[in-house]
């Protein structure tokens, strides 16, 4: 499975999740975020709870429950598990030190979103438009969070 | 490394090339929260306010304030004093001895409606900001060509695309190069450069983009490229 085709499955398990609202994303917490399974044994949660143990591991540091945090840049920048799941080829050496390296991720991961989207005939225009609507609002999350670290270690 | 080192490396395969640098935003954040309008209600908007569509720079640093102030509140950061005159610093940058913008905006007349765009100039002093292309190349920013679509969609069964058509003309940029690089309404391409197609067009970290952003108040992701008749 290629990065995107997670980010597709990710949007895909939150399409009707209300919590990703049309106008603000404030009601939109890790609690209420559903995650996609995941065949990879290396990319599932780390836990010995049955009920999520099959789950991916998320964009996010998820010991935060009400807000989209990492703990430290480490977890999402090249050579992690994180990246290796969320970002990949998009941005193979991704080591963000100012907002413009993560707009470019976010436009790049939006971009091939777009693409990976439009490939897909079985989908209906409407249907489409959602997915995108939920992967963008989540790349927007993926964003902020890796901003927020950045902040937190550059004090930029 | 020296010269020697390098070559060394490269033969004992230890080379990684540098990945190219992104220049920093030049208005010193990304613009976030802007207006999320549909093209159905641009449209409108450009009709009921063509002046501010004619010249979007005008009172530039007030929209510029209003942006930071959206940005802080997207990242949700407290406007605070410490943040404005940091901003403040690098806006100074923005600006010349007799504090009017080192760059310049103007519309260019265009035959189909169903666009917009603009002339940008770097006027100086100081050299023109870097932008980036797709695959990394950084070129100057200045002078480009902005284009902002009021129709998004392509045609294909009846034709219908002579929008797209103009902007091909304007810019020298194929339209399949413009949706593979940035497929999205709001784009920014350099007009002067010995370069052509993809390595002309600008992608986000672009100070075209950004300045458009601002200066419209728009939105880039919200609304797509939309090729009807695949």
């Amino acid at each position: 499975m290629t990065v995107i085709e997670r980010w597709i499955a990710i949007a895909k398990e939150n399409y009707i999740n209300s919590h990703i609202a049309e106008q603000q994303l404030s009601l939109l917490t890790p609690v209420v975020l559903n995650l996609q399974i995941e065949e990879h044994k290396w990319y599932t949660k780390n836990t010995g709870s049955s009920a999520n143990r099959f789950q991916i591991k998320p964009f996010y540091d998820d010991r935060y429950k009400h807000e989209f945090k990492l703990r430290n840049l480490n977890q999402i920048t090249t050579g992690s598990i994180k990246h290796r799941i969320w970002i990949g080829d998009i941005q193979p050496k991704f080591n963000p030190k100012h907002e413009g390296h993560i707009a470019r991720l976010e436009h790049k991961l939006k971009r091939e979103l777009v693409r990976e989207l439009a490939k897909d005939e079985c989908l209906t225009l409407q249907q489409k438009e959602r997915y995108q609507f939920v992967g963008f609002s989540l790349i927007d999350v993926f964003g902020k969070a890796i901003f927020n670290a950045m902040v937190g270690e550059y004090n930029v | 490394m020296s010269r020697i080192d390098a070559i060394i490396a490269m033969h004992s395969k230890d080379y990684s090339p540098q990945e190219p640098e992104v220049p920093t935003p030049i208005l010193g954040f990304v613009p976030r929260k802007m207006r999320t309008i549909d093209v159905r209600g641009l449209k409108k908007d450009v009709k009921s306010r063509p002046g501010f569509y004619k010249d979007p720079l005008e009172d530039f640093m007030h929209k510029l304030q209003q942006s930071a102030r959206l940005w802080a509140e997207y990242h949700d950061m407290d406007w605070s004093s410490k943040l404005q005159s940091s901003f403040d610093k690098i806006w100074n940058n923005l600006l010349n001895d007799e504090g009017n913008l080192r760059f310049n905006c103007k519309p260019i007349e265009v035959e189909d409606k169903r666009l917009l765009a603009w002339n940008l100039e770097w006027t100086g002093p100081g050299q023109s900001p870097l932008s980036e292309t797709d695959d990394g190349t950084l070129i100057k920013a200045f002078p480009a060509i902005a284009i902002l679509l009021l129709d998004n969609t392509i045609e294909l069964i009846d034709g219908s695309c002579e929008h797209f058509m103009e902007i091909e003309e304007l810019t020298t940029v194929k339209t399949k190069d413009l949706l593979e690089v940035h497929p999205f309404i709001l784009h920014a391409v350099n007009s002067n450069m010995p370069y052509s197609g993809t390595e002309s067009i600008q992608v986000p970290i672009s100070p075209i983009l950004d300045i458009m952003r601002v200066a419209l108040n728009v939105d880039m992701y919200h609304n797509l490229i939309e090729v009807h008749g695949q």
